[in-house]
Parts: C-alpha cells; structure tokens; sequence
C-alpha cells in the first residue's frame, strides 16, 4: 500500500471542530453530523474538518493525546519499554502531519509536537528493523505484532514479506512438491501464548 | 459463500456499516497477494448510494456548505470501489492467460469471468495467428506449464475474532485471542491457505491443514524426517518398503513396529512416542473443530 | 541424435528422472530467468553419447566420450540429465571454499562478481543434484539470513544517487527486493516532504530580477533629485 492511501484511511477518523457557522445536520453516506452551532463542538471526519479549515469556517481542536506532555509521556514509556507500546491513535503520524500542514495556529506548540511524534516514530522503526533482522534469523513462520500502526507496518511490508518468502522457497526442496503436507521450517514448536505487549519474535 | 455475504447486508443496516465494512474489504483485498471472494452486494450497495447521492447534489443549488461536502465523500467512495476492482484484476492479469482453477471461479464477479473468457480467447488466437500456425501440425498446440498455486505468501493479519487452535503450519497451533486485541494484534504469518476467509472475518486467514489420516506416504517420510531425524537415516527404507500411509500410522502400536522390523528396544519406544504425539495433536484439532463447528451453529453472527 | 537418445531412454525407461525445477508460472515466460539458464556447470559425460562430438572443443570426434569433463550451460545440461547422459558437479560459486567463507560471514561476499544469479542457479542445481539438495539449501539460506540485515539497512537509508555504489556487491535478486524496500522509503519522503513542496515558491531569476529593478529606480531616483 502507498503512503498515501494509509493518509487515506487517516482520513476517516473522527475529530472534533468548533465551527464558525450555523447549520442543520448533514446526512452523508458515511453517516449524519452535526447540527453545526457556532461556537460548539461538534464531532466530524477529518477530511471534511479539513475542508472547512480550508475554507476559514472553523477551529480544529486537535485530539487529547497531541499535547506535548502526553506525547512526552508516551515518548518516555517507548524509551523504557523493549517492546512495542500501545499508542492512543491507530494513526498518529498521519493525524499530525494533516493537521500540522493545514491547522498549524490551531495546535499549541506544535513545533514541540511535531520533534516528537518523529521521536516516537524513529524510536519505533529502530525497534522494528531489530525485530524483523532476528525474526529472519531465527524459522519461525508466525510472529505477534501487537501495537503496531498500519503506518509502520506499510514501510516493512514489502522487504519483509517478500523476504520471508524467498527463504521458504529456497528451504522448498524440489522433490518433496508431491506431498500434501505444506512445508514446515520451523524446527520447534511454536505457540507465542504471549502477554499483551510482545514484539516480533 | 455467497450465502454469507447476503446475511452481512442483511445485519448491515445502515449505509454508514456498508461504507464501513466495504473499505475492511478493500485493505484486505490491497494487501492479500492472492484473490479473495468479491463482494458484489457491498458494491453494489454502495453504487446505489452514489448514484443517489449524484442525482440529489445535481439538484441542490450552489449552497456551497453542503455541495462541496457531498461531492468530496462521493469522490472518496468512488475511488475505493475504483481501486478495489483494480487491484482484484491486477491479481487476475497474473495467472492470464491461462485460465483460474475451477475453485477460484467463486471468488470472481460475472464481468471478471467474461474479462477473463475474452482475454484467453484473443491470446490463443494471437499466439495461433502469429506463430503456430506457421509450425508443423502436430506441433501447433502451446501447452502451458501447470500454475501451483501460490501457498506460500506471509501476511500480516488482524485477529477480530477469536478463534483458538489455528494451524498455521503442520507444526505450529496458534491461539488468535481477541481480548488481547483490543487495539490489534497483527500476526505475521506463513499463510498457506489463498482465500479460506472464515465466515465473520475477512482479514482473518486460517489455514485448513490435511488431516493424519489423509496422509500419504510421501507425507509419512517427510514427517519422520523431520520429527526424529536419526530414526529416519536407519528406517526410512522400511517406512518405504510397507508404504506407510497416514491411516496405517494412526493405527500403529508397538507390535507392529516390530513386525516391521524394527527391534531395537529404545528406538522403538522413541518412535512410538512421536507416533502418540502426532496422534494427540490431531485428536486435539478435531475437538476443537467440532467445538468450533458447535458454537456457531447455536449462535450464528456475533461481531 | 534422436536414435541415440530413444535407446538410452528406452534402456532406463523404468525410473524417468524428472530435473524440471520448480517452474512456477510466473518464471516459464520470464526473461531473467531464460537469461539466468545460460550460466553454466561443470559436467561429467557418463555414457557415451553418438553425435554430440561438438560440445566438447577440445575433441575431433563425432561421438561424445564418457568421463569427458565440459562446461555446459544449464539449459542443455538440464536436458542433457533427463536422459542420462551426464552428471552435473557443482560450479565454483558452490564450492566447498565458497562454502566455507558463506558460513564464515556471509555479508562481506561479493556475489555480483562470484555469481549474480547465485540464489536461482542454486535452487536449478538443488533439482540436478538430489543427493546434496539438503545442503545446497541450506547454504542457500544461511548465506541470504547474513545478508538480510545489510540488503534491509540500505533500503531504510534511501539516496538515490548512491543506488548502485550501495548495491555493488548484490546479486540480482537481492537488487530486487533492495528495490522494493527503497521504494516505500522514498514514497514516504515524499509524502513528508510534501508540505514543503506545495508552497509555491518565487524563483531565484523573479526575485533577483526585482531586487536589480528596485535598485536600478533607486539610482535612476537618486540621479534625478
């Protein structure tokens, strides 16, 4: 998948806008919003919060955890945790980049917010590029990747999976192709009964 | 199959679930390397709903609040449905021209099928015009190697229902548990089935493994290899010479190995024990199946 | 030739050996894959063969000796093995020095210049030689598990204008999923980038050509008053 369809997909999360206009509520396909009261909150997709900043008709108030002392508090927990945590927004990095490029006086120091959601993000894919090298290594076929963004997963895919492709047709030997059994690697067994934060073994 | 999609549109009861659950069908269908069943009634569905929605804003004046919000989400969904039957043909373009399997007939939509028809047509009529007419009769067939079917793709996944026990290798049984899943849990896993999607769950992949059983002799050997190595240097030619099938393995005790002719005392216990481990292992899938196939009879859609 | 060839086949007819490699679809019409089939093998001849005299140089004679040693490409050495008439020995890539410095560490080998089809000539020579099948395999995989982390590495750290100085010591397989990681690398730099590269930016030319014309009126300003 490209970068931008996983935008794409960002694009549908919901996010809350103060709206300078008044208007009934609009019955799109993807569901009814509003009524739009100026000066009240009111829960809408990004995209169309999007459209009407463009337009100067409103306020994006940006979600609770795009604050610096949550993301420094999320920051922190990544740094201490050798595995991957739970972050709040599925994602994060498409959110800030949107908003960032189109909201920017509507977000309190976004600057601070920008260094680190990149901090959190490099502090991810580090532990991800060490994760995938010993999955290669080692022959298991099966790996948890709990808490990791579609983002994330979008940027290893296509190395990784085609990788782990090639070593199981190179370890296929030729002759045994008239057996039903499918080929096995791994050499013991596996079943990850793993807790809730584990990352790819 | 088809049978299940219509009770998914019947349990859809808003546009908003259809959007919703189309746009799951795209991303899987985006990143599974092979074809997976077409939703016609969601498209459809959905297609209806654009063509609603166009025919309203030709009507609405140029109140531009409602207008320009309508046409941006009519654009939105219409390139989902764009590219989602653009990459179900990319997949298709890649077994071209030879003709799908006759299982894979189920999973195409009555345009793929005549697309398909159309394209092998005019290539063999094309290979024909251009170069094997003009080779002696006798020659002038072009046989194609036999397509294997691609069983050895690794995706990532995420489990929306729990679903124990799933095999995702003759070895390995994996326990997919939602509750841990709150957020996602995304497996990397060697997925050797193409489109086994079970009933509920289109990202989940879960591969149906040939029951002990089935197994042929060749399956025995390549078992034995790679369970007790040793065991398999100094007996195979035995295993070989009675043609141990899967049914006669189950069935297996201690005196027929030595019949077989294998009398050394602690091979033989060893033996039997990978034997009893094998059996236990499928003992236990098959509860499990019937367990599964239990629970869904009395509660048929949750989710 | 085709007499010659109907004997021996007829005399062994009991075990057909079958070396048709994995072909999956996808590699019957591809080009890599004809062009990687002319890399070529050591053989032995193990019986003689009438008529194909001309495939070794170095004899006159019409009729193929057996225990001649040739080169042969694999294509026709692949044939050649159906019918019985040779047996395929392992090339220098494979050879148990190559083996011996793949286990060792394989990321530091050069295997654009030892053998840039390695991995697909290896799974060829898997099917014409079943006895060391286990090992070739397993050579084959431990030496891609070393180079794995060095082919990802290079992909994570995308300039695209040191491509062919980073993968010079590639195979070309390695060359190709090293360009699929590189590409969702420079795909998501350039959905970073991108707001940067939205804003219209003034030319250099327009603005110093204003910043001449400002000064040009000034001076033109200044001479008058």
């Amino acid at each position: 998948m490209e970068t931008q369809e996983v935008e794409f997909i960002a694009e549908n999360t919901l996010i809350e806008i103060v709206p300078k206009f008044n208007h009934a509520v609009i019955h799109l396909i993807t569901g009814d919003f509003g009524p739009f009261i100026a000066g009240m909150p009111v829960s809408v997709p990004l995209w169309a919060a999007l459209n009407f900043r463009q337009r100067q008709k409103c306020r994006i108030l940006p979600p609770a955890w795009m604050t610096v002392e949550e993301l420094e508090k999320i920051k922190q927990e990544e740094k201490d945790s050798q595995v991957f945590t739970r972050i709040p927004s599925e994602h994060y990095r498409e959110i800030t980049q949107l908003l960032l490029e189109n909201a920017t006086p509507d977000i309190p120091r976004a600057d601070e917010v920008h260094t680190l959601v990149k901090d959190i993000w490099d502090m991810r894919l580090a532990k991800l590029r060490s994760s995938t090298d010993v999955f290669i290594k080692s022959d298991e076929v099966h790996a948890q990747v709990d808490h990791l963004t579609m983002m994330e997963l979008n940027t290893v895919r296509p190395l990784l999976l085609t990788s782990l492709r090639f070593v199981s047709r190179l370890k296929k030997n030729p002759e045994e192709q008239n057996s039903t059994i499918n080929d096995s690697s791994t050499s013991f067994s596996v079943s990850m009964q793993v807790s809730d934060s584990e990352p790819m073994q | 199959m088809s049978d299940n999609s219509d009770n998914e549109v019947e349990e859809l009861s808003s546009a908003a679930q259809v959007a919703q659950r189309f746009q799951e069908w795209w991303i899987s269908e985006r990143n599974c390397p092979v074809l997976l069943p077409y939703q016609g009634e969601l498209v459809d569905c959905l297609l209806d709903q654009l063509d609603h929605m166009r025919q309203g804003l030709a009507q609405l004046k140029a109140s531009d609040l409602r207008a320009g919000l309508h046409r941006l989400e009519v654009e939105r969904i219409q390139y989902l449905i764009n590219d989602y039957l653009r990459s179900r043909l990319k997949k298709i373009h890649k077994f071209l021209p030879q003709r799908p399997a006759p299982d894979m007939n189920v999973l195409l939509s009555d345009q793929e099928r005549t697309f398909i028809d159309d394209v092998v047509n005019a290539t063999f009529k094309h290979f024909h015009a251009s170069a094997l007419s003009q080779m002696p009769t006798g020659m002038q067939q072009l046989s194609l190697p036999e397509r294997a079917e691609e069983r050895d793709h690794y995706v990532f996944c995420r489990v929306k229902k729990a679903a124990p026990g799933v095999m995702v290798d003759a070895d390995s049984i994996v326990d997919f548990d939602v509750a841990k899943s709150s957020q996602s849990a995304g497996h990397l896993l060697g997925s050797n089935t193409s489109s086994q999607a079970s009933t509920n769950d289109d990202e989940l992949r879960k591969k149906t493994p040939v029951p002990v059983v089935l197994w042929k002799n060749a399956d025995v050997m390549r078992w034995l290899k790679r369970c007790c190595a040793d065991q398999h240097t100094m007996y195979a030619h035995l295993f070989l010479e009675h043609d141990i099938t899967g049914r006669s393995l189950v069935r297996m005790n201690e005196c027929s190995l030595e019949k077989m002719g294998i009398t050394n005392p602690d091979h033989k216990s060893e033996l039997f024990r990978e034997i009893l481990k094998l059996k236990l292992k499928s003992d236990i899938l098959e509860i499990k199946d019937l367990e599964r196939a239990g629970a869904d009879q009395s509660r048929p859609s949750s989710n | 030739m085709h007499r010659s060839l109907n004997q021996s086949s007829l005399e062994e007819s009991r075990i057909r050996r079958s070396a048709r490699t994995v072909c999956e679809f996808e590699e019957y019409f591809s080009c890599d894959e004809i062009l990687m089939l002319s890399e070529r093998t050591p053989v032995v001849v193990s019986k003689e063969v009438s008529r194909l005299g001309f495939l070794d140089p170095s004899s006159d004679e019409e009729n193929l000796k057996k225990n001649t040693k040739l080169e042969l490409p694999l294509w026709l050495a692949k044939h050649l093995y159906n019918m019985y008439c040779v047996d395929i020995q392992l090339p220098e890539a494979f050879s148990s020095y190559s083996v011996n410095v793949m286990r060792a560490d394989s990321s530091i080998v050069d295997l654009k210049r030892l053998q840039p089809n390695y991995y697909q000539v290896g799974r060829q020579l898997m099917a014409l030689l079943p006895a060391e099948a286990q090992q070739i395999s397993d050579l084959l995989v431990t030496t891609y598990k070393g180079r794995f982390r060095k082919i990802f590495d290079c992909a994570q750290n995308a300039d695209i204008k040191e491509t062919d100085k980073v993968t010079s010591s590639f195979d070309n397989e390695e060359r190709a999923m090293f360009f699929e990681g590189q590409k969702v690398q420079l795909d998501l730099q350039r959905w970073r980038d991108r707001s940067q590269r939205n804003k219209i930016n003034t030319a250099d030319l327009v603005v110093n050509h204003r910043k001449r014309k400002r000064e040009a009126l000034r001076e033109t300003n200044s001479s008058t008053a």
